[in-house]
């Protein structure tokens, strides 16, 4: 079986403009939807969790799935407001804890709102990152669904970022990968009809489960895989339900039609989640390092 | 998931916020709207119909399934099934 090059230093995924286009609404106005920590990825959540709870349950459980307890150096692709960083050196024992975000509002956050000094936080695409030393393990929480574009080849943009964490692990480095993907809906649904692409996202796009393993292959391999689709149900409905009660606030800060949208983005996903139309995994994978004749 | 104290309202208030809400979309007249045709054939599609049912649930004042459309496919199903104070 061939495996999949991704050729040339063309960029893929979401641009930086894009990226801004959803998180730099306003750092005040997020907040408005989301809990304390700011974490904007689906929870893990148990019977009688507040969302704080379940939030701290699901980076929890990414940490101990990389095995980062302790560890000299962790890398958090696309870290959002900090909440894995700070987890990551203040619960965990990390020595030095990198952060890449391409959102402006996010890195401005995470300094003066964090401001620890293990943590290391970086306005820069993971296609351009030159770490000066490898890591020990990595985690990329709800991020993967901007690193391709809708309409571009998605199995060589995913591999492209695959071949960079290779690059950035050291021998026998894990990541623990939580990403949104498409499920029952068929690959040649329209793009009119996808409205994450349309409305939400620009510029990016879910994967699919098979598109993930096969770009990964001879890279890294899957040790553990979940899919927790339930639990993007309830932190849906718990942005939107936070949005909603905060709606005095909100109005403060952003026109009617704005805090709709982001409302109705909150609750229709939340039924895709519920209807099986999309999926939330949570992917383990172990980088591969050559062992035999013939394996690398 | 349901909260039925917040909202309980009788079929015919749910059948009519309905038809308003089609007739809007389609932008023609409430009469016009056939209570007892399926919503496919108003070329509602399905993120059409869990849009309506956001709608619906703000309306309601309680939490639906998103997939009440499908099983429920008209406004007749839909706003009886709805009067019992389910979701």
């Amino acid at each position: 079986m061939s495996t999949v090059s991704s050729g040339d230093d063309a960029q893929y995924g979401a641009s930086k403009e894009s990226i801004q286009y959803h998180y730099d609404i306003g750092n005040d106005f997020l907040a408005l939807a989301q809990e304390d920590n700011r974490t904007y990825s689906a929870a893990m959540w148990e019977d009688g969790d507040t969302h704080e709870q379940a939030q701290i349950r699901k980076l929890d459980y990414h940490i101990a799935q990389i095995r980062a307890e302790g560890a000299e150096r962790i890398l958090d692709i696309g870290c959002g407001w900090g909440p894995l960083l700070k987890r990551l050196v203040g619960s965990h024992g990390v020595k030095h804890a990198v952060g890449l975000t391409l959102s402006r509002e996010q890195v401005r956050y995470i300094e003066m709102a964090i401001g620890l000094p293990q943590i290391e936080v970086r306005l820069e695409n993971w296609q351009d990152y030159q770490p000066a030393e490898p890591f020990d393990g990595i985690i990329s929480l709800g991020a993967f669904e901007h690193f391709a574009k809708i309409d571009e080849d998605k199995v060589l943009a995913y591999r492209r970022y695959f071949e960079r964490c290779h690059q950035f692990l050291k021998p026998g480095g894990r990541m623990s990968l939580q990403t949104m993907a498409y499920g029952d809906v068929p690959r040649d649904r329209k793009h009119k009809d996808l409205f994450i692409a349309r409305e939400v996202f620009p510029e990016s796009d879910l994967p699919r489960l098979a598109d993930i393993t096969r770009a990964c292959e001879m890279l890294f391999e899957v040790e553990y895989l979940r899919n927790d689709r339930q639990d993007y149900v309830k932190t849906m409905r718990a942005w939107f339900d936070k949005l909603r009660q905060n709606r005095d606030k909100a109005l403060k800060l952003r026109p009617l039609e704005v805090i709709e949208r982001y409302e109705r983005l909150y609750r229709t996903m939340s039924y895709s989640f519920d209807l099986g139309a999309f999926h939330l995994y949570r992917i383990t994978f172990r980088r591969i390092d050559p062992n035999r004749f013939g394996s690398a | 998931m349901s909260n039925n104290a917040v909202s309980r309202k009788p079929s015919e208030d749910i059948n009519g916020w309905m038809r308003d809400y089609l007739a809007r979309k389609l932008n023609i007249a409430p009469e016009q709207i056939d209570t007892t045709e399926s919503f496919d054939t108003f070329g509602l599609d399905s993120a059409d119909a869990v849009r309506m049912i956001g709608d619906l649930e703000d309306f309601l004042g309680r939490r639906l399934s998103p997939s009440l459309a499908y099983k429920y496919p008209t406004i007749e199903a839909m706003s009886k099934y709805l009067a019992d104070g389910k979701s």
